[in-house]
């Protein structure tokens, strides 16, 4: 019969000093030691875009109805809409953009974006974490790597959901719930807008709300000597800034977006994409430093053109009036812009007037922050089914991004079971994108 | 019983296709339900027909017509109210009405016709202590709200037979899988029932009465979740739970043995049709009553030959004959049936086993060997269930077939039936499907002094040919324009037109087609509509099919349409504008929107385009792609303004190969130089007169001209002007071709080529500068002293490239020369 030994065996019983105390074996110890040795640090500094704004077309934007218009195709790919001329000779876009057409001079538009997930979840998975979905790991998105790697500026979150966290990949992932996006629990749009949980509960001052932290916190410390968990952490850490963020009369205006002029207000547009898109402005002006937010749906199956014109005009006016926004008052330059969806559609209008799920080429588009302007990067075929020149593909898509941001993509961050995780693996900057 | 979350995905067809109908097609009638649900025969009721758009109904169609005699119509609104009479001898179960409004025909929907008198479900009957008293030999129309029971008592005596039937799924109104039991007073459950392979999710149970007394029934969904309408038959009734034999020959007289009954079997003869019916069933029927459904049976073109157990073994196989149906039941766990029988060379048979499709609880698994040992063929579920396999016979000789369950389950009513059918062309046709779910625009209404038109799928098995629509017992008035289908082809346009002066009518008729050649192949239309779906993934629940093709005249339309018929080809990639022109009655002004609902293979184009209010033609954009089928066709656009459909004519539409082609040499060049495409003509197609060759794609600064072209011209050269700021890159560059014939143009995508533009190179960097610049005249003097002696010639890519290396080459040697010298 087999020995089975002794439960305490001798390996497990080399505990190191203090660590035995949380109860860490000198493996155990040995091996996080190890890894932590062997992990890839990179110090993030802040980089030419001090902040981002991250505009996602969910349901997957087609291409060629916006910004990799074909008018040459056969009328069943053209498909039924016209295209444009914009402020660069030789860049068209989608007839509807009108406005937007009127800053091309400041965007770099990527027609080339490539990847195979034609589901919506894992296309969404793809171009808000830079990783395939894996069964073994949930990864961060760029928010919250963002807020691990960076602290916070004038009181305000790091990362900010406009108006809630779109979606479940726009997460922490591995990383500590305490990099969590602040949502805002409510749209900007509608006319009692109003942050959940910011403002001071009716009946308490100031005083009284010190009053009542300084009890909780007494609470607070039994529970920590009692326990030690990052949940509990981060949700003090959480409290800590929201404590931070109310009591500071700054911070609290960043999200007020009344206080804007009512002028710039119509500029934006008082819609759905222009509180948002304003609201962000607001953010990275008062010190957020990634805000995401979300536009429109877009997963056109059938009656395309109806569904473009219906819901571009908005969308366009406010995107137009951000990049102009940001320009008039010196913040392009700082501020990183993205509209990005989960993939683009089909080159072919299907029985319904429509289009169907295509990962395999797509449009994306960056702006501000150290990206160069008014430039066409890669293009598609003819028929705008593949990439024909430069395919971007997602992990150079968030490597370049993160760069704008001053994180090296390669750096690694500890993930559950002690390993080292890129922020993006393989990832490599374009360099025909940026300043 | 179903799960929970499919009840929670629970989407009923029906309101899905009304709300769809009542916000689109205003003018379109729709029917969505037929209440009540179940009707007595023999009796004169008002029924009502409740959909949209039905206030100018004109005439109910009943699929078999001669069992219903409408007494009184009366629409108005959404609804048509019908007295109707129903002959006494009207088959009992499902049956299918549509409704015939002034402008149009509805979808077809489905009600029962029940022999027993109906009484009214009153609530509360919820609780088993205060059931609601009824009779014996009634139909309860009842409704099973959330968590509902609905309990009725009745009295019998001892020996007397209860049966209980549920119809509620099969009334194709929701997703309802209802249970019923029949309870003795202290509450004891006699027999219980949810599903059954013949009543599916429906539901029945039958007891012979131990003693006299009070016996409740209890009825409730299944998952005590929310129901709908259901109809309880309640009596002495029989309520077999399969046939034996569960099919015979068409015409012939036969015994029948019901099986499952809590009384004993039960025989009856049958007289079965001389012709195919479809969703033929038997009515098993003693002194106690007549079923409420009927058990499902096949008609066949050859009698039955019949298992005799022992026969469970190869050595003991049944011996039977060909072409006769081999009938037997696996009657107990383990059981297993053989049968063997002769069969000659070059013989060819489709076997298919009947089980689940005749509503038997066997899940057959049926194999084939060579009596003399060796295997030919098996199936399990071929057939949903059950099993086919298709038997070319190898040489004469005896054969041994083998039937058993396929979990080796048994049962006295575990019947099945195994039909030797010859291969023979079949022919079946339909029209697609526009809407997902609905029938919507799945029949003929064609307006007076107008057109309609639809396209004709057709389904051919085991044969191959052209077919030609014979269109015979159209109503009054109605003429069909359409070609024979070809053979490659199993779809085509058929355009039908109406008499300014046809009456207003309609009928059913049976839509047929046959083969060009060969008369004896030949099929008629069929359809099939889903009623209730649910999960998972939208199944289908139920369904009904018809094999009739609801046709009317209807009301003349404010408008027409026409195509223009186009005096030239489309010639492959290339593309053509078809005029659409609308001819509006005076007073009538509305947006026509235009589809092109047949293309032929390689024929793309516009989803459809519209004729806005103000105007009567539109442009409708098509295109040929490089591999569209060359051909004359036959198009026809369909126009819809507020629900009303008209057809154009059937126009021609002829695709034709490129009349040219222009192979296009790749040109390059520095920016501010200037850069060359050498076209190559290939003219396939002789044309008269110019036509016009333009560069598509051409990037910001750079020019270029459009060229002429002739019949004879054999080379062309676009010349590109670039400037220093034109975009460095590739370029993607397409060659328009237009062609001028008959006043109409051709147009077409003749080439396409890629420009490069390149940043000049930078001198090169250990060149002493001076000499090569004092050198280059010379080289360039060079130059223009050969060319005198050869014509003009455009230098292809290659060419030029080889030139430029020739040159660099040269002035490097002679750089090194000069640098020798010095």
């Amino acid at each position: 019969m087999a020995c089975k030994g002794n439960a305490l065996s001798r390996r497990n019983f080399l505990t190191v000093g203090f660590a035995g105390g949380i109860g860490l074996s000198l493996t155990d110890f040995i091996r996080v030691k190890e890894a932590q040795a062997d992990q890839k640090y990179y110090e993030s500094k802040e980089g030419p875009a001090k902040s981002m704004i991250f505009i996602y077309m969910p349901g997957g934007m087609c291409h060629q109805e916006t910004f990799d218009p074909k008018p040459y195709a056969p009328i069943e790919y053209r498909g039924p809409m016209n295209s444009i001329q914009t402020n660069v000779e030789g860049i068209r876009i989608n007839e509807t953009w009108k406005q937007t057409a009127t800053v091309a001079d400041k965007l770099a538009i990527c027609r080339s974006m490539t990847h195979g997930e034609a589901a919506h979840e894992r296309g969404t998975h793809n171009m808000f974490t830079g990783y395939r979905p894996s069964p073994a790991l949930t990864f961060p998105s760029m928010g919250s790597v963002v807020a691990h790697e960076f602290g916070p500026r004038n009181n305000l979150p790091q990362y900010v959901c406009v108006p809630n966290q779109p979606n479940q990949f726009a997460g922490t992932g591995f990383l500590s719930s305490s990099y969590a996006g602040f949502s805002l629990g409510a749209d900007p749009a509608s006319g009692n807008f109003k942050v959940r949980d910011l403002n001071l509960p009716g009946g308490v001052d100031e005083g009284r709300f010190t009053k009542r932290r300084r009890i909780l916190d007494v609470v607070n410390d039994h529970f920590k000597n009692k326990e030690k968990s990052d949940s509990l952490d981060a949700v003090d850490t959480f409290y800590n800034r929201a404590y931070a963020m109310i009591s500071s009369q700054k911070a609290r205006e960043a999200f007020d977006i009344n206080k804007e002029d009512g002028k710039l207000r119509d500029e934006y547009g008082r819609t759905t994409a222009g509180s948002r898109l304003l609201l962000c402005r607001r953010l990275v002006e008062s010190g957020v430093r990634f805000v995401t937010t979300t536009y429109g749906s877009w997963d056109m199956h059938s009656n395309i053109e109806g569904s473009i014109k219906g819901q571009v005009p908005q969308f366009d006016q406010a995107f137009a009036t951000l990049v102009r926004d940001l320009d008039r008052r010196g913040l392009l330059d700082s501020t990183l812009i993205a509209i990005a969806s989960e993939f683009g559609r089909t080159a072919k209008i299907n029985g319904n007037a429509g289009r169907d799920h295509w990962p395999k080429v797509f449009s994306v588009v960056l702006a501000g922050g150290g990206i160069k302007k008014g430039i066409v990067y890669g293009s598609s075929n003819s028929i705008a089914s593949e990439p024909e020149e430069s395919p971007l593909n997602v992990e150079d898509w968030a490597t370049t991004i993160y760069s704008r941001l001053g994180i090296v993509a390669d750096k690694e961050l500890m993930a559950p079971g002690d390993r080292p995780i890129e922020i993006v693996k393989g990832g490599k900057i374009r360099k025909e994108l940026i300043v | 019983m179903l799960r929970r979350f499919h009840l929670a995905q629970m989407l009923v067809t029906t309101l899905a296709c009304l709300s769809l109908a009542a916000s689109v097609f205003a003018a379109s009638p729709r029917l969505g339900s037929i209440t009540p649900r179940g009707i007595q025969r023999g009796q004169e009721l008002t029924v009502s027909f409740n959909g949209s758009n039905l206030g100018d109904a004109e005439e109910i169609f009943f699929y078999e017509g001669k069992s219903f005699e409408v007494t009184k119509l009366e629409a108005a609104g959404n609804k048509v109210n019908v007295t109707l009479k129903i002959a006494p001898d009207a088959r009992l179960g499902e049956h299918v009405a549509q409704v015939r409004t002034k402008t149009g025909l509805s979808d077809y929907r489905t009600f029962w016709v029940e022999n027993l008198a109906v009484v009214e479900e009153k609530e509360p009957n919820s609780d088993f202590a205060a059931p609601q008293v009824i009779e014996l030999d009634r139909v309860v129309n009842g409704n099973v709200g959330n968590e509902d029971v609905d309990y009725y008592v009745i009295e019998a005596k001892k020996g007397q037979r209860i049966s209980a039937e549920v119809v509620a799924m099969r009334l194709s109104t929701a997703l309802f899988d209802p249970y019923v039991a029949i309870l003795d007073e202290k509450r004891f459950e006699l027999s219980a029932n949810d599903d059954t392979p013949l009543a599916l999710q429906d539901a029945y149970a039958s007891i012979v009465a131990p003693a006299d007394g009070k016996y409740v029934i209890e009825v409730r969904e299944s998952a005590y979740a929310r129901g709908n309408n259901y109809r309880l038959h309640v009596g002495t009734f029989p309520r077999p739970t399969a046939a034996y034999p569960a099919g015979g020959k068409l015409g012939e007289e036969l015994e029948v043995k019901f099986l499952g009954l809590p009384s004993g079997d039960l025989k009856q003869k049958f007289t079965l049709p001389a012709e195919e019916v479809t969703d033929f069933g038997i009515f098993a029927k003693d002194d106690g009553g007549i079923a409420p459904t009927p058990n499902n049976f096949r008609l066949f073109e050859h009698g039955n030959a019949f298992e005799a157990e022992p026969n469970n073994e190869m050595g003991a196989a049944s011996p039977v004959e060909l072409p006769l149906a081999f009938n037997g039941i696996i009657q107990e766990a383990g059981d297993i049936d053989f049968f063997k029988f002769s069969a000659k060379k070059g013989q060819q048979f489709q076997v298919e086993c009947y089980a689940r499709r005749i509503r038997s609880g066997l899940d057959p698994v049926m194999h084939l060997y060579k009596a003399d040992g060796g295997g030919i063929a098996s199936n399990d579920d071929s057939r949903g269930p059950d099993s086919y396999f298709r038997f070319n016979v190898p040489a004469d000789g005896e054969y041994i077939i083998r039937v058993t369950d396929h979990l080796g389950r048994g049962d006295p009513d575990l019947v099945y039936r195994i039909e030797f059918q010859a291969v023979k062309p079949n022919l079946s046709l339909s029209i697609p499907r526009v809407e997902r779910y609905g029938q919507y625009r799945q029949q003929i209404f064609v307006p007076r002094g107008g057109r309609f038109a639809t396209l004709i799928n057709a389904g051919r098995g085991n044969f191959g040919g052209e077919l030609v629509l014979e269109g015979k017992g159209l109503p009054e008035g109605i003429k069909m324009i359409c070609e024979n289908m070809p053979a490659n082809m199993s779809s085509m346009p058929v355009v039908f037109e109406a008499a300014a002066d046809a009456p207003l009518s309609g009928k059913l008729l049976a839509f047929s087609a046959r083969h060009v050649e060969n008369e004896a192949i030949r099929g008629s239309f069929g359809n099939s509509a889903d009623f209730v779906r649910g999960g998972p993934g939208q199944s289908i629940y139920r369904r009904k099919a018809v094999k009739q093709l609801a046709v009317a005249v209807v009301d003349e339309l404010p408008f027409k349409i026409d195509i223009v018929q186009p005096k030239v080809p489309i010639v492959r990639n290339g593309s053509m504008q078809l005029k659409i022109v609308a001819t509006k009655k005076e007073g009538w002004d509305e947006q026509i929107n235009v589809q092109l609902p047949f293309r032929p293979p390689g024929l793309g184009g516009s989803s459809s385009i519209n004729i806005p209010k103000g105007k009567t033609e539109a442009l409708y954009s098509i295109s040929a792609n490089g591999n569209a089928q060359i051909k004359k066709w036959k198009i026809y656009a369909l126009g819809t303004s507020g629900g009303m459909w008209a057809s154009s004519q059937l126009a021609n539409l002829e695709i034709a190969d490129a009349y040219v082609t222009i192979e296009m040499q790749r040109p390059a060049c520095e920016q501010g130089q200037e850069a060359q495409v050498l076209c190559k003509i290939n003219q396939s197609t002789t044309f008269e007169g110019e036509a016009t060759a333009q560069l598509l794609g051409i990037p910001p600064k750079v020019t270029t001209t459009d060229l002429k072209l002739t019949k004879d011209t054999k080379e062309l050269v676009f010349t590109l002007k670039t400037d220093p700021a034109s975009p460095v890159g590739k370029h993607n560059l397409i060659c328009r071709l237009t062609i001028t014939q008959n006043g109409e143009p051709i147009v077409s995508r003749a080439g396409s080529v890629q420009l490069q533009i390149d940043k000049p190179l930078p001198p090169p960097p250990d060149a002493p500068k001076p000499k090569p610049a004092a050198k280059k005249p010379e080289v360039a003097k060079a130059k223009p002293k050969a060319k005198p002696a050869a014509p003009p010639k455009p230098l292809t890519r290659l060419e030029k490239l080889r030139l430029a290396a020739k040159k660099r080459q040269e002035a490097r040697n002679a750089a090194n020369a000069g640098g020798g010298a010095e």
